[in-house]
């Protein structure tokens, strides 16, 4: 049972792995660094709420950046196995098509693992 | 996960009861850092909100301030005391204004909100001119700004004390989503 | 973090901690500056009376001051607002300590950090618990500040002590 606030958010497409490292080092990079130089120049100007300012800047611009999910996070799609017949074992005979198979037959042993780039 | 697997002692009776018991551990722990503050630092109320503009501009409502109550120090002017006036609940955040401490150790002194024109003894109860040690809840020795707004809107809204509930009880219960 | 709802959430709970970060480091630096004020104090007295008051007889004073100080280093970016305070303190007869505040101002960021003044008089009449001005020669006025930081602890600070010796009679 999910919050309907979720459930709306989540109806953007997901981004792949290496998207969703990249998003967090980015964000956690940005923040901090932002929070340093904040801190530096509130210090020098004597004035905290320039400190304030300049973080909370720093942080609707990581949302900008890192909330929607943009093609840039989406270059390492998970490239998954062809779904194996009825029967077979597991390796794969290159069969790299993408539309289902005719005799699609429930596979009793469902693709494991994926092809990582 | 449906609704009824969520209530019934379904096939993990195990995995509800360490839910439950997760939750009683929270609640305990809280508990026990209250009471050890309360110890700690012998305020019947360790950290309170402050809920009036009569301290303005220094502390606002919703303020947050934490209190010791060392009673071997005795209070002095200045010092920005917590106290109830004797037959009301409500703690008042105020200034010492003036101290007399006679010759057997009872202190007997007046307090001023910063933001107000007058002394507090029109707050006092009827007849009383000066507050005791016994009235301090505590003396303020350090603050955060703004973190107590949420015990405000609370207490002006009481429903809302029911919907949080409602709410934490709900993500509690349908954590393992 | 697959998904946008996780990402807004991890990056609000860092969002927070970043913050909670700043305002101890702005708090901790708030030591590296002096809290003196180097307040220098001169008082005169203008009249003592002794009256009836609710339930007894008591000294009342009246005072005028000269204040110099500087609150320069104590009003820093970690200050928000500075309380400052004018003290007569004295033993008594009756009372070992006694301690009455006869003047406070309210000093904010953007105020002039310099405090001058020449003949002020004070806010709040000195009254005494009982007839222990009288002939007392030993009132000490000081200046005492309490700092109000944006966040952490609420020192309190003192200079400037002035001796006082209070005549036998009424002065006017």
């Amino acid at each position: 049972m999910t919050s309907l606030f979720k459930r709306v958010v989540d109806t953007v497409p997901s981004i792949d792995y290496h998207g969703q490292k990249l998003a967090e080092d980015l964000f956690t990079w940005i923040l901090s660094g932002s929070a340093v130089i904040a801190f530096a120049v509130g210090w020098m100007l004597q004035d905290f709420m320039m400190t304030l300012y300049l973080s909370a800047a720093a942080a609707a611009f990581c949302v900008l950046l890192v909330v929607p999910p943009w093609p840039f996070y989406r270059r390492h799609p998970v490239t998954f196995l062809p779904p194996l017949k009825g029967g077979d074992h597991g390796a794969a005979e290159g069969l790299a098509t993408t539309t289902p198979l005719a005799s699609s037959a429930p596979s009793s042993q469902p693709a494991e693992g994926a092809k990582h780039k | 996960m449906g609704l009824l697997d969520a209530f019934s002692l379904g096939p993990n009776k195990r995995d509800t009861v360490l839910q439950f018991l997760n939750f009683a551990m929270i609640v305990a722990s809280a508990l026990m850092i209250w009471k050890g503050l309360m110890v700690y630092t012998g305020s019947e109320s360790p950290i309170v909100v402050v809920l009036s503009g009569s301290m303005l501009p220094g502390l606002q409502r919703g303020d947050l301030l934490f209190l010791t109550n060392d009673a071997t120090d005795p209070i002095r002017v200045g010092e920005i005391v917590v106290f109830k006036i004797s037959g009301r609940d409500i703690p008042i955040v105020h200034r010492v204004l003036k101290v007399h401490e006679s010759l057997d150790g009872t202190v007997k002194f007046l307090t001023k909100g910063d933001n107000n024109t007058i002394d507090d003894r029109g707050l006092y109860a009827q007849g009383q001119l000066w507050l005791k040690q016994e009235d301090v809840v505590g003396r303020a020795r350090g603050f955060i700004p703004y973190v107590g707004m949420l015990t405000i809107i609370m207490n002006a809204y009481p429903q809302l004390k029911f919907v949080l509930l409602g709410v934490l009880g709900l993500v509690v219960i349908f954590h393992k989503d | 973090m697959h998904s946008a709802f996780q990402r807004i959430n991890t990056l609000s709970a860092f969002s927070v901690s970043v913050l909670t970060a700043l305002a101890i480091g702005c708090f901790l630096t708030s030591y590296m500056y002096s809290p003196n004020a180097n307040p220098e104090v001169d008082v005169r007295l203008l009249q003592l009376r002794t009256i009836f008051y609710f339930d007894q007889s008591v000294d009342v004073a009246a005072l005028t001051f000269d204040l110099h100080a500087d609150f320069s280093s104590v009003m820093n970016w970690s200050t928000h607002v500075v309380f400052i305070y004018l003290t007569a303190e004295y033993e008594t007869q009756n009372n070992r300590v006694n301690q009455v505040v006869v003047w406070d101002k309210i000093l904010q960021q953007g105020d002039n950090p310099v405090l001058n003044y020449k003949e002020q008089p004070g806010k709040y009449g000195l009254f005494d618990d009982g007839t222990g001005l009288r002939g007392n020669k030993n009132v000490t006025l000081s200046l005492h500040w309490n700092v109000i930081p944006l966040i952490g602890s609420l020192p309190r600070f003192s200079g400037g002590h002035r001796q006082v010796s209070f005549p036998q009679q009424d002065s006017l």
